[in-house]
Formats: C-alpha cells, structure tokens, sequence
C-alpha cells in the first residue's frame, strides 16, 4: 500500500508532465480529478489522432486540429467533417485549454472533459454516438490493452475514454514565443515590436489579456452579423438578449497560423483585422464598452502593431514532437 | 509498529461500521394514473389528445438523505442512480444507515446538482456512455422521456421530453420530500400522469434543451412521488 503511493507519486510527477509557465495564473482545470500520467496522455494522443472516433472512420480531431497550424483547421474558414461536410463555424486554435473558463466560441461546452462529446456527435463533424465508439474501441486489438495501462481496467469507459482525451489537450501549452522569451528577460523586442506592443496593450490588452492574450470572456466586437449562418453566438446558449453576437475571446498567441480568422473565419490576413477594429466596427446594444470610441491607427502603427503579433508565435509548440501525429498508431489505422 | 496501529485503528473502525449499519431497499413503481405503467403497447389516456404511449423512460435519483425535524441526519454519499424503466436491476437500490436512526422524511432529488454537471467527465450511473448527458451543450439529461401521442384526424406523433438544465433560471433540479415513518424498505410510486397535467401534448410535444419550458416540466417532478 504504501510502496503503491510511492509508486504513483512517481508515475504522476505533475511538474514534469505539465509546468505552469512563469507568471501565469493558476490553470481552471481541476487535475486532482484527472492526475496526469504518461500512460493517459499517450492513449489521449492516440485518440485525438485515430479516426475511428468518427462514424466511418474518417475524421480525427486533428483533421480539423492540426498541430502545424497550432490546432486549426488551416485554410478551411467552416470546418469540414465527415462526408465533406462543412459546420457552421471556423475551428479554434487548440492550446493552453487548462485555462478557459467554459469551451466553443459561445461556452456551450462546460469542463474540458466534455468537449470531445461534441464533434463526436455532430452529424456534420464525426457523427458517432460515444457508447459506440467505446464498443468499437473494445473490439480494437489494441486499445483494450491501452487503457488497461492508463487506467488500470481494460473495459473501456466513457469517462476514461473522455479523460485520456484531456489528458493529451491538457498537454498543448504554448509559452515560448519570443514574446516570452522578452517577458523573462531573456531576448529583446525591435523597436517595431516595441512600438506593437504599446499600441496592443493600449487598444487590444482589455481582452486578450496576457499573458494567456484571453480573457476567455465573451464579447461583441463589432462584426457585422453573417445573414447567411446568423450566429448569435453566447445567446445560444443563455438565452440572455443581453448576451447577443458575443463571442470567447480568443487568444492571440500563435495567431500567425491560426488563419482565417474569428468565429466564422471571415478574415484571411491579419491586416483585415486590424482594419476591421479601425473602421469596420458595427454599433449595437451588445458591442463591447471597450470598443465604444474609434480606433485611430496610422499604417505605421499597424504594421507595428502586426509585428508584435508575430512574437506570439511559438515554433517550439508548433513542431513540438509530444504533439504531432503517434507514429505507433500507425499500423493499427484501416484494421 | 505506528503503522500497525493505524490500520488496526481502521480495521476496527471498519467492523464497528459493518455491524451498526441497516440495509434499506429502495424501489421504484412506476404507474399512470390507476394503471400499471409500461413502454411500448399500452396506451393511456391524457388531457387535449386522445392517447399516449411510451417508448422510453429515463431519470436521475441523487442525494438521498434522511431528515428528522427538518435536521439532516443521514446523506448518501456519491448518491447517484440512474432509473431507467428497461432496465429492472435499476429500479430497486440500496442504502446504508445506521442503525436507530431516527428520521421523519426521505429526501432525494431529481437531476444531477449544479457542481456535479460542471465537474467533468464521471464514472458509473454518471458515464456519457449512459444517454443522459447532452453533446452540443454540457448538462446532464434530468428525465428523458419519449413516445408517441394520437389525436383523432392525425397520424401517431412522436414525442420527447429530454428535461435538463442546471443554470439559474434554468434550472431543473428538483428536490422531493417524502414524510415516512423510520421502515426498513421504502416502496416509493411514480406516476407518470402527473407530468402531463395541463399539457396539450400536440402544442408541446418536443423539450430537447434547457429553457421555460424544461422548467414547467420540472415543476412537476414533486407530484410524481409518493412513498407507498
Ligand atoms: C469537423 C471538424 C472538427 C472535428 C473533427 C473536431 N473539431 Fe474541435 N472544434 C471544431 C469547431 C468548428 C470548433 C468550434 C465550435 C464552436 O465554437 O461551436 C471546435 C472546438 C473545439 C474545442 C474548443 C476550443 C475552445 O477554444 O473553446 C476543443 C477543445 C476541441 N474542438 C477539441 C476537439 C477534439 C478533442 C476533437 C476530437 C474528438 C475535435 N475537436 C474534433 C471543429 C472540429
Ligand atoms: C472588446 C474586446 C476586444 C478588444 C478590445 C479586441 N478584441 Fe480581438 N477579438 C475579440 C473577440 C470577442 C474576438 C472573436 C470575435 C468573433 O469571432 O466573433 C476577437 C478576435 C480577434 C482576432 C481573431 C482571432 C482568431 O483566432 O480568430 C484577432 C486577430 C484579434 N481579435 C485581434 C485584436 C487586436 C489586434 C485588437 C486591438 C487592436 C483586438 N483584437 C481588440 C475581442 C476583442
């Protein structure tokens, strides 16, 4: 009994497995629930990569998450799925989920947890039902096993297989970009950068906060409503008219690869962003008290202003081998 | 040697425990109205249409306490059952108390608590695998209920109750208390009819999301009970 904690304090040595980044809040996610190991996040990556999460077999998470593009859907503004299928949404960018409040671009998703539950069911993403998925999993000559070494039980679980998921999503924390690398001291901004970065923390810091570029609040910031797709955004979900066209905030970091951009992917460039905060900015009941004053910028201060967005890229987490597909999987895919 | 007492100490706290507790069954009847309740064939009567018959019923029993002079002085712990009326093993339970303890209502509640549907993904009579937990939109499933209405003129109809909802107005968790005396085993009697009480079935025949509506229903749950 007490060689077995001995032994689990070990396996589980959270330090190693998941570092608070310098000066960072403490994460939302409640890991005494879901103590990270080795064996978990190994079978979460394995699953985040297997298509048979999906109906027939042909969609991933990381079809619509890649890791080269920092967990987007690159190049695709709706998010494609099963069939050729498009959503109705663009996919967001998968990093540093630990410290989201609530999940999806309107929160419809409440604990990390639960998030793989949606596109597996979505008819137009994976369209499965995740009692399947666990029969079809169990009938696998390998994952019986899988979870066998994660959890101790070789009869797959919903929970278990939800939790593994996490454990890998857990894992996705960008925190060395150069503009890190500046906070700790360690390098320096060019004078452009400079100049970016006080423009940023005067016009755009309120809600992407650093140092996670997130407030993970829900805002309106003042995009004209698509008539086609009329999302109303947060008020899905609360029902609150006070809630309409407000979306999460999402972070900036990696937002070089991230493109296209906001909820319906609408902006392929960052310039047309930052255009869309000078002058493409609708008033309404909801619109954000941040964004109540115009926005003057010169076309020197937005190309500033560009570049010390391009510090928040971080290559380490981009090419970041814990991350991209498990070539074990390999010869387990089409069995 | 510390040790050894340590797990002596629990070893007799253990036993002590095994000894002193009462074993309670807890069962669950489902009727309609006068009639004896089942899925599938049967089909009974209901306000505004002319008949009503079931394919599926499902709901969630939690935190079962024991209340005396409106003090609790027994709760469950991890008190979650899934009652699900194909199932027969589910509809009879156990609980533990100690023994001469002395209470004058059963307290339960229908649904699953606000902290436990923001708390992640769950084991047991909580596992997704189960249906009771909504995909697109995090929130256990309250009741679920579904089946088919007829109304003269019309074809069957379907309908389907996926009662849930945990946030502020929203919210559908519904507390039931039952006046007993201190027995052993509790036959507690659900009816059905109770549910659709003012309800015209073909104005409201699908509730799939948290809302109003949600609401009226559950505003229902504590007429359904009675304790036999
Ligand atoms: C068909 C494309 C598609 C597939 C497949 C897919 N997703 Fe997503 N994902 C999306 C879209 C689109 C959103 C945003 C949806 C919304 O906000 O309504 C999203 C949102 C998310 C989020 C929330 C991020 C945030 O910032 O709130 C997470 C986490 C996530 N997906 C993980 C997964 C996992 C795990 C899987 C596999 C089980 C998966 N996704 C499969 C398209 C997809
Ligand atoms: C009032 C809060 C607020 C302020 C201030 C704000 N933003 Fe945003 N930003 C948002 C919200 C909300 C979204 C998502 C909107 C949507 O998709 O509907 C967003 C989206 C973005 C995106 C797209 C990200 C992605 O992954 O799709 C970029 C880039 C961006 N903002 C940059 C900026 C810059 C640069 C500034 C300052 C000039 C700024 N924002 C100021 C709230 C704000």
């Amino acid at each position: 009994m007490v060689l077995g904690i001995f032994i689990y304090a070990f396996k589980t040595d959270f330090s190693v497995l998941f570092k608070i980044p310098e000066q960072w809040p403490k994460p939302i996610y409640s890991f005494d629930k879901n103590p990270l190991t080795q064996e978990k996040i190994a079978l979460g990556r394995f699953l985040f990569y297997d298509p048979i999460l999906s109906k027939n077999n042909t969609v991933s998470c990381a079809s619509c998450h890649s890791s080269y593009n920092a967990f987007t859907h690159v190049d695709h503004a709706l998010s494609h799925g099963i069939d050729g299928r498009i959503g109705t949404r663009n996919s967001p960018a998968l990093m540093n989920l630990a410290w989201h409040k609530l999940y999806m671009w309107d929160g419809a998703i409440n604990h990390l947890d639960m998030q793989a539950l949606a596109p597996m069911s979505h008819p137009d993403e994976m369209g499965e039902k995740i009692d399947h998925v666990v029969y079809k999993l169990q009938h696998t000559t390998h994952y019986p096993a899988l979870f066998y070494k994660a959890f101790n039980d070789s009869i797959i679980t919903g929970e278990h297989l939800l939790k593994s998921i996490s454990q890998f999503m857990l894992t996705l924390v960008s925190a060395e970009a150069k503009y890190d690398s500046v906070m700790r001291g360690q390098s320096e901004f060019t004078q452009q950068e400079k100049n970016g970065y006080i423009i940023f923390k005067q016009q755009c810091a309120s809600c992407h906060q650093e140092p996670l570029f997130s407030s993970f609040e829900f805002e309106n910031n003042g995009l004209p409503m698509d008539t086609v797709l009329n999302d109303i955004g947060r008020m899905k979900i609360t029902k609150n008219q006070n809630d309409s066209l407000k979306f999460k905030v999402p972070t900036l970091r990696n937002i070089e690869y991230t493109f296209p951009y906001m909820h319906d992917g609408r902006f392929n460039k960052l310039s047309a962003v930052i255009n869309h905060y000078e002058r493409g900015i609708v008033k309404s009941n909801t619109l954000s008290k941040k964004l109540q004053t115009n926005m003057v910028l010169t076309s020197n201060e937005k190309v500033d202003l560009i570049a010390f967005l391009l510090t928040l890229s971080d290559k380490k987490f981009l090419f970041n081998n814990q991350y991209n597909f498990p070539k074990e999987l390999l010869p387990y895919l089409n069995k | 040697m510390r040790l050894f007492i340590g797990l002596w100490f629990w070893f007799m706290v253990y036993i002590g425990n095994a000894q002193s507790t009462v074993m309670h069954a807890l069962t669950f009847t489902h009727i309609y109205g006068k009639n004896t309740f089942a899925l599938d064939s049967v089909c009974y009567p209901v306000q505004h249409t002319d008949s009503i018959s079931f394919s599926h019923l499902s709901y969630y029993i939690s935190n079962i306490e024991l209340v005396y002079k409106n003090k609790t002085v027994w709760k469950e712990e991890n008190s979650y059952h899934l009652i699900d009326v194909e199932n027969i093993y589910t509809q009879a339970f156990h609980i533990y108390t100690p023994q001469s303890l002395v209470y004058d209502h059963l307290v339960l509640y229908i649904g699953i608590d606000s902290t436990t549907n923001v708390s992640g993904a769950m084991g047991g009579d909580l596992d997704p695998t189960k249906g009771m937990y909504w995909t697109w939109q995090s929130g256990f499933i309250n009741l679920k209920l579904e089946g088919q209405y007829k109304k003269s003129g019309f074809k069957n109809q379907e309908f389907q109750y996926h009662i849930g909802g945990y946030q502020n107005e929203f919210n559908t968790y519904r507390k039931i208390s039952l006046k007993t005396a201190a027995k052993k085993d509790m036959d507690i009697w659900v009816d059905i009819e109770k549910l659709f009480s003012n309800t015209d079935l073909s104005v409201q025949h699908h509730i799939m999301s948290p809302g109003k509506e949600a609401v009226l229903v559950s505003e229902k749950f504590a007429s359904m009970f009675k304790l036999k």
